[in-house]
Order: structure tokens, then C-alpha cells, then sequence
């Protein structure tokens, strides 16, 4: 397995927000992670930066300027002056008007876009924001504990370079957020695996949304229900991953890894383990494309940090011990203190195989579209003519002559291509 | 034992924020408040709605397409009419269509859940059940049941369940299991127009759709962002080897400079250190030259601005106990001298130390008082009262960190193992020898003697800016060790040491020394044993005859304690001193032993 250069950022700061009494979402569990990561001694085989503050014009990318402008202006001081645009904006409960809420977003927002931008320079294989993955903010409102929808804009930075984007969320709940910025389009595609049903947040997230007008069949949900352990996970998960790459051909992909799809979460109701979440990671990292790897929710604090510092081990290709490192957040890790405990709950899996396999056709069904009309899907991405050269002198990893002919090419085939750049990343990095 | 073991199982999960006490004296307040609001707020917001909704109930995609083109008048012939923001009508009309072809060659079940997604998603949200309700619905409506049954259902459910009127939030998503349903279940309300807004659909026009630049665009010769981010760490231009090395010298070398707690080794493991890694980058790479620097560098074992003086931590408590986990409140009313961000901070290193099991278990005290002083308000004062009065027959001893796992992770060495055994002896002598009665206080005593490298524990957990703390921590257990010890003692009245809140431990020990009462002198003398005992272990059987000699060993055991803790007292412990716990090992050692002795010898 090559080793792919991995770009971690992180910022001290970001783990000193509070959402306020009694709300689950915690941002100190970034700190947390990163202690873990620090102790472990993964920090120093990675490029570590202290990532760039998004700007208000960074955030209008995607949001609106008022509310943007709202975002930065409200602080827990002037509130009650601002009654309506909370209900608006839908801030209030969900997200709350904290203390540093807009250094916060500003935080994990820039750390994401800079991650798009180190990929698009080929800085990097690999861009990791644990701070970063808020999935459900929209265009005009907060949601779901997000305001800023860090992903989104990352996104539409990567756009500048790369003509297919894959979004893939694995979330317990819906990335409704980013599948919403991107339902019409046909460069991003979006896939969301998540509990569905029952009034799960946010509700959306319906196999049979698949995207609209040109974005048609570019928006991929997999409804799942209570209860999923690993290797029901895995067998939908994998399949559904491969065929989408397969169909869809991403030059890039953007992985949110939200923790709360592990057993145990405080507000999830998944049955993951640490390793079962890491495979996720673990398998899309194997298609050797560039990756931006992001958080997002994640409610049962030491768990989230095991999580995303395994996973940060699975990126480095790392092997770490399960007997956790001392460090000084050591005590919330009692009273095992390994990074694989047991969280599996007494839930129930009501995923049947058969409903599984009922998902995972349709699924394959809705992507053979993709393949229905492959021209159009070439020639829809770019709407820019110079684009197809524009690419070829474009330092991506892949020549377009290769990404020409592993369109017409079985699925396999594109593996080959795959360890091709994987040689040609070693050399790279030797150097 | 028995006792450690009642105050465990009672000490809630470690994962979670808070002591139950607190947790619920905090939440209970918070979620009230917010039932209260919904209550107000409730009524009007769904009854309109779902005569828009069932309308709209049988639509699958064309639903969504009638939202992209008329907001809010969706109705089922709606299909090619109306103008979308940006693209051609015709095109999106037949799209649906085909579309919904498309999907039924796909798929067998398709009516039955395309139904589903658009009329039971949008009806259930919009009538905005809320958690419980959520789990009553998980239980009636099996996903399978067609969408007519589907709304009588839901009335149904709506006729139950008193209050309506809630939407849907992430928050209340907890499982039903959950403990920490008290603060998850906090709902909101949106108004009424909002509800319309937010259908659980995925919305199509301009307001939601990012706009995506056409084609791409280059990077000019200055990156747009890479002016203002740093670079920490670099990891391709050093061999591992060599960067090992570096480490591993960074190592030692802080070890030999350090003081209090940074002192304490921990382990072979070769740890990341941030500074030193960032350090060696901005030497470029050269690991002499950046040991060099690093020597060179004073290295302050933490910035002074970031420990803690007694007074601020005392204030963030007495915060903490009125505004609960509310930093904003507590920056704004109790510690203005730090950021929202630093309290935050310290909340989390604060929470897992010994001192917030003092607070948890003082809160927990207060509840009970605070019934039969209804008229007290002030809860600082409260709190220094208590701290005061000392006795407090039945106090709850504190959770015994010091016998949690992660203390022989951390004392990794032979030295400090055999320490933990020593630790786990006493346990047992504790828990076998000393008879319930009037051994309380006595147990208190061991209690707090093993609780006390439990403060050091906890320094060694603390970096910076937690040092403070943990050396207060230190103080207080100790001063508290001290007062629990000689609780029964009643003619301490004479003992300004121990009246005082910030005795120390020579005070202590003098105070005892002029105890007239026998128990007061052989606990006395015990101490003095256990001290003594420390060096010479053999000596114990002499320690039941209160001689001249026992005395003046139980001086120099005040002595060697106060060396080992050179904490003037919890009052006037300023911003001072990383070195707190200098020599933790020791003091964990002879208080220990201290506690051990004391425990054995009234066991006679």
C-alpha cells in the first residue's frame, strides 16, 4: 500500500467553543481527537498547518450575504434584538447564538477550503478538518446544528479544478445540506447513507430523491434503519461506493465522516464500531483518489475522538495500539482506555439482508442512468470548451486520455488505472 | 472499600458532562423553561396545515418539481406550470416524468414509497411531534402501511399526545435508551410560516441551490489562501530515525527541566510534541540546531496568564453552580478576567479532577441543605460556609480517582507501581479493618490520603493551564484530609487551623498536637507514625503509645508534607506555582503512607 501524503489541520482554538447548557454538540471533542492524534505520535508523519480563517466572502460562496452578515453580527449580547431574523434564520435552538459563534464557523470553515485548495494544488493526497463537516446548513439558514456549510463551499472550491466531485456522508443523518446545494447539477454527486424514517432528522433523505434537472440521478440516498451494525453496513456501503465510482468517475472526493453512525451515540442510533466506521474510510481511501476528509456530528464525545483518530491512523496507514497513549484527556476515556471498546448497544438491527439488498439494487439501478447516457454526461460536466484541455494541462492525477478510455472500459479496468497513480504518487514523494 | 465502591457506582459515567447532581439541577432548570415556551407558542401552527398537506400527500416528484416552480400553491396538476428561477420549464416537466418511469422499472415498490417519501415525511414533520412522540410513531407506523392509513395514524397520534406544535430537531433525536434525555429533549418552536418553509424536502431554486461557476479557474501565481494559515509541521524532508532521536532528547531534556507535574515521566512511549515539532521546522529540519534553541529557550513550564488563581477558579465554580455550563453568563457575571474560549477550556480539564468531585459532591450537599435553608441565596456563601464549618457528618468521600486505571497507566515505573500496590493494601485495610462507627472519619482520613495522589493524578493530567487547579485541588483535599481526620475531634474548637479554610497541613498537625482528647492524640500520634513510617516502615507497632518521640516525628511528618505540598493554603494560593506538586511522587508516597498508618493503627 502506498503511502499518500496527508495534510491535517487543526486549530487550538477550535475546541474552546461551547454550544451552551445542555446541548450535545460539542466542538471540544476536535481537542480531544487531537490529543489522541498528538499521543499517538501520528502528528508527525503528516503535514500539519494551522489552517486559514474563512472569510465572510469565503462563507457568501455558498450562503446568502444576509444571512451571513446576521451570523456575524449576532452574539449572545445583542440577541434579543435580532428576534426575527433568529426565526429566519432558524437559529436559536438547534443552533444557538453562542459566544464566538462566527469565529467558530470562520474556524472550521477555512480549514475545510484550504484543505480543497491544498488538493487542487496537488499539495496533498489526503486534506483531514475533523473541525469541519457541518452537512445540513443551507443556503439561507442555519440547520442541525450547522451554520455555515463548510463542505459546500470546500466543494465548489474543488470544482475549480476537478470537472466530478464525490460527496459521500456517513452520517447517521442525511446530508440533506450539501445534496440540497448540489440537487441540480451533475458535477457533484452526492451520496448519503443514513437511518431514514420515523422522524429522524431531518427527514429528508428518501431513496427516490435523486437529484433534479441536470443534477438527475446525481443525488444517491441510502435510507437505512436502526440498529446497523458493521457488516451489515459494509454490505450495502461497499457495493454502492464501488458501482458510483464505477458509474460516476469522480476526479476527487469528500468524505464526512460523522460519528454519530457509532453505537452508543448520544443522539444516534446506529450500532458502528470504531472499526467498522474506520473501513468506511479505509475503503474510499482505497480508490487512491485525492480526499478531502472531513467531521462532522459525533454526540458521544470519546467516541467521536477514538473514532477520527483511528481513522486518522487508517489515512496514514498506520497500525496504532488499542491501548490508548497517556494524555491529558485520558480520564474520559475511562474506564477502558482503549481506542476499541465495546460500543456496540442492545438496539436491534432491523436491517434485514433483504431490505439491504432491495436498497443496493435500486440503488444500482438508479446509476445505470449514469451509464445510459455516459456523452451526456461528458459533455454536460464541462459547459466550458476549452475544459477537456484545459484538464489535460492541468496537473491532475489522471491524463484525460486514460479518463477517456476507462469511460468505455469495464469497471475493472479503472483499479489498474488506479495503482498506476498510485506509482506515480511514490515517486512523487520520494523526491 | 465499601464505601469506594458505593461512591463509584454512584459517580455517574465518566463520559458524560457532569455530575448527576448537577446535571439535573442545571438541565432540569433548562428544560423547563423550554417546555414552557413551546407550551406558549404551540397552538396555531398546525391547523391550517394539513389541508395543504394532504393535498399535497399524494405527490411524489412532482412535488418537488411544483415547489421549484410555485412555492407554497403546490397542487397535483401543477406538473408543467409556473417558471422555475433559471431553467427551461419543458425540459423539467418531462424530466419528471421520466423520471418517474425510470424509477418504477427500477423498483417493484416504488408507489408504495414514493408515497411515503413525500406524504409521510412532509405530514409527520409538519405536524411537528416531537421525541416522544417520535418513539410512539416508530412503534405505530410500520413503513409499509399506505399513506391514507398513514394520516389517520398520525391524527391519532396527535389526539394522544397532548402537546403539538414542536418541530422536528437534531437534538431531540436521542435514543430511547438515552440517559441524557433530560437536556436532548429540548425542543423549539418554529413559527408557523417557517413550518411551510421547511418541508422535508429538498428544496430547487435559487435559495437553496449553490451557484456553480462555469468551467474552471486557475490559481493565479499567489494561491488565494495560503497567505494566512501556517505551516506546524512538515513531515517529508527528515528521516524517522533521526526524528525519533530529536524526540526523544526533546524528552529528556524537558524532563530534566521541568518542574511540578511535567516532571513526572510518562512512559517510553515517544510522543508528538507540538512545540518541539515546530520547532525543529522553523530550523529547517537541522534536530541539533533545534535542540540547541531549545535549550537556549527558557522555557517557562506554562504561561503564567493561563494558570488559574484560586479566586478565579473558586468564581468559575460559584459560576458554574448558578448559570450552569452557561461560559457566556459565567465570563460575563463571575470571571471577567478570562475569555468565554479559556473557560471553556478549563471546564474540561477542570472536570476530571478532584476538584470537581469536591464541587459535584458539595453540590449535592447544597441540595439537601438548601431545603432547610430556603432563605440562603447566596451560594458563594454557601460554599465558603461549608468550607468552613468542616464537619459534615456524613460527607461523602470523594470518588476515589486515585484507584481508577488510569493512575497505573500513568505511573509507569517500578516506583510508582509499587506505590499503586501500596495503594491498593490500603483499600483493603480500610475496607476490612475499620469498623463503620467511629471509624468514619478515620476512613475519611485514608480516604482523602488516596485521594490526595489522586489530586497529583490529575496534575499529571494537566498542562498549563490546569496546573493551578490541580495544585489547588492538591490543597484542598489536603486541607479537607486534614479536617475529615480530626472531624470527630470536637475539641478542635481551640484549632484555629483547622477553622481556617486554608490551613495547612503543619497547621493541622499542630492543632492536634494541642488536642487534649485521646482520640485526637493517637490519631496524632498515628499520623506521626505513618510519617515516621515512611522511612522506617517497621516502626508501626510502637505507634499506639503517644510518646515524646512519636511527637516530634509527627512534626517533621507536618514538615515533610508541607514540603511535598508547599501549599500556604487554598486562600492564598495565587496564580502561583507549576512547582505545587513538585516532588508528587513522594508526596503521593508518604501521604499515603501517612493515611495508611493512620487507618492500621486505629484499626488496633
Amino acid at each position: 500500500m502506498s503511502a499518500k501524503s496527508v495534510v491535517y489541520f487543526y486549530d487550538q482554538d477550535v475546541g474552546n467553543f461551547h454550544y451552551g447548557p445542555g446541548h450535545p454538540m460539542k466542538p471540544h471533542r476536535i481537542a480531544l481527537t487531537h490529543s489522541l492524534v498528538l499521543h499517538y505520535g501520528l502528528h508527525k508523519k503528516m503535514k500539519v498547518y494551522k489552517p486559514y480563517r474563512a472569510t465572510f466572502h469565503d462563507m457568501c460562496r455558498f450562503h446568502s450575504d444576509e444571512y451571513i452578515d446576521f451570523l456575524r453580527r449576532v452574539t449572545p449580547l445583542n440577541v434579543q434584538n435580532y428576534t426575527k431574523s433568529l426565526t429566519h434564520y432558524n437559529v436559536g435552538e438547534d443552533c444557538p447564538v453562542f459566544d464566538g459563534m462566527f469565529d467558530f464557523c470562520s474556524l472550521y470553515t477555512g480549514a475545510s477550503l484550504e484543505g480543497a485548495v491544498k488538493l487542487n494544488n496537488e499539495h496533498c493526497d489526503i486534506a483531514v478538518n475533523w473541525s469541519g463537516g457541518l452537512h445540513h446548513a443551507k443556503k439561507f439558514e442555519a440547520s442541525g446544528f450547522c451554520y455555515v456549510n463548510d463542505i459546500v463551499i470546500a466543494i465548489l472550491e474543488l470544482l475549480k479544478y476537478h470537472p466530478r466531485v464525490l460527496y459521500i456522508d456517513i452520517d447517521i443523518h442525511h446530508g440533506d445540506g450539501v445534496q440540497e446545494a448540489f440537487y441540480l447539477t451533475d458535477r457533484v454527486m452526492t451520496v448519503s447513507f443514513h437511518k431514514y424514517g420515523n422522524l429522524f432528522f431531518p427527514g429528508t433523505g428518501d431513496m427516490y430523491e435523486i437529484g433534479a434537472d441536470s443534477g438527475r440521478h446525481y443525488s444517491v440516498n441510502v435510507p437505512l434503519k436502526e440498529g446497523i451494525d458493521d457488516e451489515s453496513y459494509m454490505s450495502v456501503f461497499k457495493p454502492v461506493i464501488s458501482s458510483v465510482i464505477e458509474f460516476y468517475r469522480p476526479t476527487c472526493v469528500v468524505l464526512q465522516c460523522g460519528a454519530d453512525s457509532l453505537g452508543g451515540d448520544r443522539l444516534g442510533c446506529f450500532n458502528l464500531s470504531v472499526t467498522g466506521h474506520g473501513e468506511c474510510v479505509q475503503v474510499v481511501k482505497d480508490f487512491g483518489l485525492p480526499m478531502l476528509v472531513l467531521g462532522g456530528g459525533g454526540y458521544t464525545k470519546k467516541n467521536v475522538a477514538r473514532c477520527w483518530t483511528y481513522e486518522t491512523a487508517v489515512l496514514l496507514n498506520e497500525q496504532i495500539s488499542n491501548e490508548l497513549p497517556y494524555n491529558e484527556y485520558l480520564e474520559y476515556f475511562a474506564p477502558d482506555f482503549s481506542l476499541h471498546p465495546d460500543i456496540s448497544t442492545k438496539q436491534e438491527n432491523l436491517n434485514t439482508k433483504q431490505y439491504l439488498e432491495t436498497i443496493r439494487i435500486a440503488t444500482y439501478e438508479n446509476l445505470k442512468n449514469l451509464t445510459f447516457a455516459p456523452s451526456v454526461q461528458m459533455h454536460d460536466v464541462p459547459p466550458d470548451l476549452c475544459l477537456e484541455n484545459t484538464e489535460e494541462g492541468d496537473p491532475d492525477i489522471r491524463p484525460t486520455d486514460e479518463e477517456m478510455d476507462k469511460r468505455v472500459e469495464p469497471a475493472n479496468e479503472f483499479y489498474d488505472g488506479d495503482k498506476d497513480n498510485d506509482k506515480e504518487n511514490d515517486g512523487y514523494l520520494d523526491v | 472499600m465499601a464505601e469506594h465502591a458505593g461512591s463509584e457506582s454512584s459517580s455517574p459515567d465518566t463520559d458524560r458532562d457532569f455530575d448527576p447532581s448537577a446535571e439535573q439541577l442545571i438541565n432540569d432548570f433548562d428544560d423547563e423553561r423550554t417546555l414552557e415556551e413551546e407550551e406558549n407558542l404551540s397552538d396555531n401552527s398546525c391547523s391550517n396545515e394539513l389541508d395543504d398537506l394532504t393535498k399535497e400527500g399524494e405527490m411524489p416528484m412532482e412535488a418537488l418539481l411544483a415547489m421549484y416552480r410555485v412555492q407554497n400553491s403546490a397542487n397535483e396538476g401543477a406538473e408543467g406550470s409556473g417558471g422555475g428561477p433559471s431553467q427551461s420549464t419543458d425540459r423539467e416537466g418531462d424530466g419528471g416524468d421520466a423520471d418517474r418511469s425510470g424509477m418504477s422499472a427500477g423498483s417493484a415498490d416504488e408507489d408504495q414509497d414514493t408515497s411515503r417519501s413525500s406524504s409521510e415525511s412532509e405530514i409527520l414533520e409538519n405536524q411537528d411531534l416531537t421525541l416522544d412522540k417520535e418513539i410512539i410513531a416508530r412503534d405505530l407506523l410500520s413503513s409499509n402501511s399506505p399513506a391514507d392509513d398513514r394520516e389517520t395514524t398520525i391524527n391519532d397520534l396527535l389526539h394522544t399526545v397532548a402537546s403539538t406544535g414542536t418541530a422536528r430537531l437534531l437534538r431531540s433525536n436521542s435514543q430511547p435508551g438515552s440517559e441524557a434525555s433530560s437536556d436532548s429533549e429540548e425542543d423549539v418552536d418554529y413559527s408557523p410560516e417557517e413550518d411551510k418553509e421547511s418541508k422535508k424536502m429538498i428544496q430547487v431554486g435559487h435559495d437553496y441551490q449553490a451557484s456553480i461557476p462555469e468551467g474552471f479557474s486557475h490559481y493565479g501565481d499567489a494561491p488565494a489562501y495560503e497567505n494566512e494559515d501556517r505551516l506546524l509541521w512538515n513531515p517529508s524532508k527528515i528521516d524517522w530515525e533521526k526524528l525519533e532521536n530529536y524526540l526523544r532528547e526533546v524528552k529528556v531534556q524537558s524532563l530534566a527541566n521541568a518542574a511540578g507535574v511535567a516532571s513526572i515521566p510518562t512512559g517510553s512511549h515517544v510522543e508528538d510534541d507540538e512545540q518541539a515539532l515546530y520547532l525543529l521546522l522553523q530550523c529547517g529540519h537541522n534536530t541539533e540546531e533545534a535542540l540547541r534553541r531549545r535549550k537556549m529557550q527558557v522555557i517557562l513550564p506554562s504561561d503564567p496568564m493561563s494558570l488559574w488563581s484560586e479566586d478565579e477558579c473558586v468564581n468559575f465554580e460559584t459560576g458554574l453552580r448558578l448559570y450552569g455550563k452557561n461560559f457566556y453568563q459565567i465570563q460575563q457575571y463571575k470571571v471577567r478576567t478570562r475569555s468565554v474560549g479559556e473557560l471553556v477550556q478549563f471546564y474540561y480539564m477542570w472536570k476530571k479532577s478532584a476538584r470537581h468531585d469536591a464541587f459535584a459532591n458539595k453540590n449535592r450537599l447544597e441540595k439537601r441543605k438548601y431545603t432547610l435553608h430556603p432563605g440562603v441565596t447566596d451560594y458563594m456563601d454557601r460554599f465558603l460556609n461549608e468550607q468552613e464549618s468542616g464537619a459534615l457528618p456524613g460527607s461523602l468521600p470523594g470518588r476515589d480517582r486515585s484507584a481508577s486505571p488510569i493512575n497505573s497507566m500513568m505511573y509507569s515505573d517500578h516506583h510508582k507501581r509499587s506505590i499503586t500496590h501500596l495503594r491498593q493494601d490500603l483499600d483493603e485495610v480500610s475496607s476490612t479493618t475499620l469498623g463503620p462507627v467511629d471509624l468514619q472519619p478515620i476512613g475519611g482520613s485514608g480516604t482523602s490520603a488516596r485521594h490526595t495522589p489522586g489530586g497529583a493524578g490529575d496534575g499529571l493530567l494537566g498542562v498549563g493551564a490546569d496546573q493551578c487547579v490541580v495544585g489547588s485541588s492538591a490543597a484542598t483535599t489536603c486541607a479537607s484530609s486534614s479536617k475529615r481526620s480530626f472531624e470527630p475531634d470536637t475539641a478542635l474548637d481551640s484549632s484555629g487551623g483547622v477553622g481556617m479554610r486554608g490551613s495547612d497541613l503543619n497547621g493541622n498537625t499542630e492543632d492536634s498536637e494541642a488536642a487534649s482528647e485521646p482520640v485526637a492524640k493517637k490519631l496524632k500520634v498515628d499520623v506521626g507514625e505513618g510519617g515516621g513510617g515512611a522511612e522506617q516502615p517497621a516502626d508501626s507497632s510502637s505507634s499506639s503509645l503517644p510518646n515524646s518521640s512519636s511527637t516530634t516525628s509527627s512534626s517533621s511528618t507536618g514538615t515533610k508534607l508541607l514540603d511535598t505540598f508547599p501549599i500556604t493554603g487554598v486562600t492564598n494560593i495565587d496564580s502561583i506555582s507549576s512547582t505545587i506538586l513538585k516532588p508528587s511522587e513522594l508526596s503521593s508516597s508518604s501521604s499515603e503512607k501517612w493515611g495508611q498508618s493512620a487507618a492500621e493503627s486505629v484499626g488496633i
